[in-house]
């Protein structure tokens, strides 16, 4: 195939081809580039390669957002609440999560969608409730570690604009970021979480799940329904949503690797970098 | 065969943004295919020159691991930029030397489906052969005179449909400042 480039630079000024796009055309002539494979050639071959690979994107949900209103309309926030809703979630880890593990290796047994629209970050370094509730959930990761099953799935939904982070929430970040309670976290912008805008779950096995609530008010972190509910059908598309939202989500540790943008901000003692990464993936 | 991707016009006339959003919407695995086909129609061949560039070896296996990543960041919802994407994926696997060479065509792309399609196969065929007549001539079985006269026709319009549909602020995001409106024209080489 003849590889001689006979168009020239005055030709395409004539055309009025814009100079951005001579001076480029020149730059691969300089180099001497071999002539380009037909684009169909190419085109084909690509799409042979790309289907091998790309067919396990799952497809998106039809319909998801209809399928997940709220639990209920207004939480609870009270002591003998959260004592109830730890307590239940506990119990469930051994009754669900384990019997859930065995029977799908490939699943996470318990997956857990942290939005910072329903708890802010740095909630989890202050609030009494939310400590404890990072406490069962460590508990909870070494007991399916125990049993040598997949560890739980976390899914950090952001928070709309850079800016509704403040510094006590990226300083709370940059901690949980060190010293993951749940390693296996992935990010993902609450623009692309769609049906879980809004929405804060922890679904444990086949049919249980807990939702905590936006704060209406000064105080602990609400959770609406302490001793969860039974609901297959929403913990089935949660996993459904989780599992299609990780196909473009940034994976905070990859193979026990910190995140190369996130171990970049962290190497900077002040948070401008990571307000930076936020910033970049919130969009 | 040669001309066997001209047969979807809808799917080849297609903005960019729509077809994103509908990679990212469609339940329909077939449909998805023929979307993903349609972006790498529209991507491979400058992906696969800033391969070439790079060098190496293995420029087309290199450019489907590149094209592979970057239609993996639509998931559920279309990156907002996914040029820039799939420039960031490139600059990450290739180096910023090899891109640098490239991404005017790269950034270019996203605005020639704003043509009407009888112009906008002239100008990605133009793109395609890294904007040699002679080779887009040769590829479009037609005579060289004529692809000449509309390429420089494509350009002329491409300016003021861009114009019309972005606004310069918009065009310097989608394109890192690559392009602007005045670019479009032949003044800036004046």
């Amino acid at each position: 195939m003849e590889v001689k480039r006979s168009t020239t630079r005055e030709e395409l000024r004539e055309a009025g081809v814009p100079s951005l796009l001579i001076d480029e055309a020149m730059g691969y002539a300089a180099l001497g580039l071999d002539r380009p494979v037909p684009t169909e050639e190419l085109v084909a071959k690509t799409m042979a390669r790309l289907r091998e690979t790309l067919n396990d994107v799952p497809l998106p949900m039809r319909e998801p957002v209809p399928m997940l209103p709220p639990l209920v309309v207004t939480g609870r926030q009270e002591p003998i609440a959260w004592a109830q809703f730890l307590g239940t979630l506990s119990a469930s880890v051994l009754d669900e999560a384990l019997p859930f593990a065995t029977a799908h290796p490939d699943q996470s047994a318990i997956v857990v969608v942290d939005n910072h629209e329903v708890v802010d970050p740095e909630a989890w370094d202050v609030d009494l409730q939310l400590t404890m509730l990072r406490g069962t959930y460590r508990t909870a990761e070494e007991t399916l570690a125990r049993v040598q099953q997949h560890p739980i799935c976390r899914l950090v939904v952001l928070k709309d604009t850079p800016g509704a982070y403040d510094d006590r929430d990226l300083a709370a970040i940059r901690r949980a970021i060190a010293r993951p309670t749940i390693a296996s976290t992935y990010l993902v912008s609450h623009r692309r979480a769609r049906a879980l805008q809004g929405r804060s779950y922890t679904v444990v096995g086949r049919e249980v799940v807990f939702e905590l609530a936006p704060k209406v008010q000064a105080g602990g972190q609400l959770v609406t329904e302490p001793s969860g509910i039974r609901d297959p059908e929403r913990v089935s598309t949660v996993r459904d949503v989780v599992t299609a939202l990780q196909a473009s989500a940034v994976e905070l540790y990859a193979n026990g690797r910190l995140n190369e943008r996130f171990e970049w901000a962290l190497k900077s003692e002040s948070n401008d970098r990571l307000r930076d990464v936020l910033t970049e993936m919130i969009g | 065969m040669m001309f066997g991707w001209f047969k979807k016009p809808k799917l080849r006339a297609r903005v960019l943004d729509e077809l994103l959003d509908d990679v990212a919407e469609t339940t329909d695995r077939e449909h998805r295919e023929q979307l993903w086909e349609e972006l790498c129609r529209r991507f491979i061949q400058d992906i696969e020159r800033a391969c070439r560039v790079a060098s190496g070896g293995g420029s087309q296996e290199r450019a489907q691991q590149i094209l592979d990543q970057a239609i993996r960041t639509i998931g559920s919802d279309a990156p907002a930029f996914f040029t820039r994407e799939l420039v960031r994926i490139m600059r990450r696997e290739l180096g910023t030397v090899a891109v640098e060479l490239v991404i005017r065509s790269i950034y270019v792309r996203q605005f020639v489906t704003l043509l009407p399609l009888k112009l906008t196969r002239y100008l990605e065929a133009f793109l395609d052969n890294e904007s040699q007549f002679d080779w887009t001539a040769e590829r479009l079985n037609e005579p060289i005179e004529t692809v000449k006269a509309r390429v420089g026709e494509a350009w002329r319009a491409l300016e003021k449909v861009v114009r019309r549909t972005y606004s310069a602020a918009e065009v310097a995001e989608r394109t890192e400042g690559y392009w602007t409106h005045e670019a479009f024209t032949g003044d800036v080489w004046k």
